[in-house]
């Protein structure tokens, strides 16, 4: 009577102890990948958007655009909102480097004729996270982004942009880059640094 | 007995319940990893539906925006069609997640709605499937589509000749008036033979115009098109922008088209110095000057006493040596006017400034728009005060602008760029009042009363300005201003 007593729950148990080996790990594993890729899916549409918006002349050097993509576009994201510059800050888990392309040409009578040039630049969050491989200027407004004599300025030059889209004569490109560390989700062993980065090129 | 049936159901529950563990395990499983796996296909496909969606919507913009390349519909559509692919491949990277078949149909269409041209963008992929194959579903085919258009242009360009561009820039061995010949030249290559319709206002003293057309760098009946014109400037005389405002407002008007981008694109390396008007009822009383009208440009000279000095200042008729026409405003005078042997002596002539000029611009009103510049209201009594033409010359001028601004039909947007330390000993122009005149949003967050005037014209269209701060980077603010001309032309 006592030893039936004891097994009646014993089937309950196995499950219970296979759930905790199995199902626990795998359910939480899956919420963890899944708040991942959802907030892939988010630095995608966000990064989307954002070049989208530029290439209609949305001028993301004013505070209330950028807050606009920090606080709604990226919301959850812990991106830091600039405080009134175009260069970024070194806190926060995110960054949007966001920049204008031109291809100039030989009409164009100065040094840089016949390349690609950054015309514009703008980052927005912890500029630590990414330094955009496109062209490293000499110089950029800090509160418009305008790159400053991009004509001449050979460090302006960004013929790389070539690897992501080619460029037309007198042609632009505006680009998003988006580079996101998730540093609150993971399972300790299993599944670090997780993360997100995305280019979208208008 | 009955002791014995319940121990052997005892039994026979003991005995199912050892394998109830596996079973609820299995029965979970069976329920959870189609589940899992549905989120999994499903989640792939709105990834790449996602991805797919926005090369297209790439692809279709930079398709808009490349129209504008091209000396010919033809090439601009060819050129539309190759940008389109290479943004949808930029954006699609191949074999994104694993898909294949991944392309992107360009059609663009040139006929359909007047003065816009659409590029549609149809794209397509294959996304593998990984558990709904049990279904025997191996790929998915997702479709988006895309569009986007570019409007023509109707654009007025405003060039300034006056004398002051003449001065060798140091360092560059050439002109103001040299540089500005190349880089204005460069600019019209932004725009679309054919579809785009661009004019040409030269300005000093007088103005000089040549009339909007398509074929802007075809050359015409008389061997003139717009690029080649820009190439004969000859810089002289002073800087009559209101006059030359006017002339560019008259052919937009002209050529009246509403379902185009009406345009002014303004470029100068000074303050507005000269002010045409009818002079006739403000003869002095004993000048034998006429016969009625008398219309002329007054030119004034000195703001901020050192800025300019030994500044010049007389009524004057402007003559155009190289780009003669039919179209300047010819003062009509007689020998009898002082001013007509000498400029200086025209207080003998002219006792008072007209309050508005031959446009209907009032000389009043706009004062003190930079505190640095320290403007004031215009004397109109004071003839001899050369500052004062000046604020005349500036309000007429800003009064101008804000009336093409107010246009609500055709509402034309007007562009500037400002070329200072041109090497001459002149007035630098106002950054503050070409911000105005073209509304540049930025005019909000400049000193007071910037924000003021912003708010007054917040509604009338918003152009850009652009700073030139020497020649030599003259081509970068051209280059600025046809970027944001691009930027709104394509949607």
């Amino acid at each position: 009577m006592s030893r039936n007593r004891n097994e009646k729950g014993n089937a309950y148990i196995e499950f219970v102890l296979v759930a905790s080996f199995f199902f626990v790990p795998l359910i939480l594993g899956m919420i963890t990948v899944g708040i991942a890729v959802a907030r892939n899916f988010q630095v995608n549409q966000l990064t989307r958007d954002v070049g989208h918006m530029m290439a209609n002349g949305v001028d993301f050097s004013q505070q209330t655009n950028q807050n606009l993509v920090v606080n709604d576009l990226a919301n959850g994201l812990s991106i830091q909102a600039n405080s009134g510059n175009v260069t970024g800050s070194s806190s926060g888990n995110g960054v949007l480097v966001l920049s204008v392309f031109e291809s100039l040409t030989s009409s164009c009578n100065c040094v840089n004729a016949n390349h690609v040039v950054v015309v514009t630049r703008i980052v927005i969050g912890n500029n630590t996270l990414y330094t955009s491989p496109f062209g490293s200027p000499a110089s950029i407004n800090p509160t418009s982004g305008a790159v400053a004599n991009y004509t001449t300025d050979t460090g302006a030059r960004a013929d790389n942009v070539s690897s992501v889209v080619t460029i037309g004569s007198n042609g632009l490109a505006f680009m998003s880059e988006g580079d996101f560390a998730f540093t609150d989700l993971g399972v300790v062993g299993f599944i670090t640094n997780l993360g997100a980065f995305n280019r979208a090129v208008f | 007995m009955q002791d014995r049936n319940l121990r052997n159901m005892r039994s026979m529950r003991d005995k199912r319940s050892k394998g109830i563990a596996i079973v609820l395990t299995t029965l979970t499983l069976a329920v959870t990893l189609p589940l899992v796996g549905l989120g999994f296909d499903v989640g792939t496909l709105y990834l790449v539906r996602s991805k797919l969606s926005g090369a297209a919507d790439a692809a279709a913009l930079s398709g808009a925006q490349a129209l504008s390349q091209g000396a010919n519909a033809s090439a601009q559509r060819a050129n539309a069609i190759t940008a389109a692919q290479n943004f949808f491949s930029g954006n699609f990277p191949t074999g994104y997640w694993r898909t294949s078949g991944a392309s992107a149909t360009v059609a663009v269409d040139d006929t359909s709605t007047q003065n816009y041209r659409t590029v549609t963008v149809s794209a397509t992929a294959q996304a593998p499937l990984y558990f709904l194959r049990v279904f025997n579903q191996q790929m998915a085919t997702i479709n988006v589509t895309s569009m986007a258009g570019r409007r023509d242009v109707m654009m007025m360009v405003v060039l300034d000749r006056s004398n002051s561009m003449n001065q060798i820039v140091a360092g560059t061995g050439q002109s103001a008036c040299a540089t500005m010949r190349t880089d204005a030249a460069a600019f019209i290559g932004y725009f679309a033979p054919g579809r785009d319709q661009i004019g040409l206002v030269v300005f000093s003293g007088s103005t000089y115009y040549y009339p909007p057309t398509t074929s802007f760098t075809t050359p015409d009946a008389n061997g003139n098109d717009v690029p080649s014109l820009i190439a004969s400037i000859a810089c002289q005389g002073s800087t009559s922008t209101a006059e030359a405002l006017y002339w560019a407002y008259n052919q937009i008007q002209a050529v009246n088209s509403s379902t185009r981008d009406n345009v002014i694109m303004l470029m100068t390396d000074g303050l507005p110095t000269g002010i045409t008007a009818q002079f006739y009822n403000n003869r002095v009383a004993n000048s034998s000057c006429g016969p009625s009208p008398l219309l002329g440009v007054f030119a004034g000279g000195t703001v901020g006493g050192n800025m300019f000095p030994g500044g010049s200042l007389g009524l004057s008729v402007d003559t155009e040596a190289t780009l003669g026409s039919p179209n300047d405003v010819a003062i009509s005078t007689n020998g009898n006017c002082h001013f007509a042997a000498n400029e200086g002596l025209v207080s003998k002539d002219i006792g008072s400034l007209p309050t508005q000029d031959n446009f209907n611009n009032s000389t009043q009103g706009y004062t003190s728009l930079s505190p640095a510049y320290g403007y004031q209201q215009a004397n109109l009594n004071d003839v001899t005060d050369a500052q004062g033409a000046v604020y005349a010359a500036i309000n007429v001028s800003d009064n101008m602008a804000t009336t093409i601004r107010s246009d609500t039909v055709l509402r034309p947007t007007i562009y500037t760029i400002g070329l200072s330390g041109d090497g001459a000993v002149d007035q630098y122009p106002d950054p503050l009042l070409l911000m105005k005149m073209a509304n540049d949003p930025n005019l909000a967050g400049q000193a007071a009363p910037g924000p003021t005037f912003y708010q007054q014209q917040v509604n009338q269209p918003h152009g850009a300005f652009a700073n030139a701060p020497d020649a030599s980077q003259l081509a970068a603010a051209f280059d600025t201003i046809a970027r944001q001309i691009a930027i709104r032309l394509a949607q």
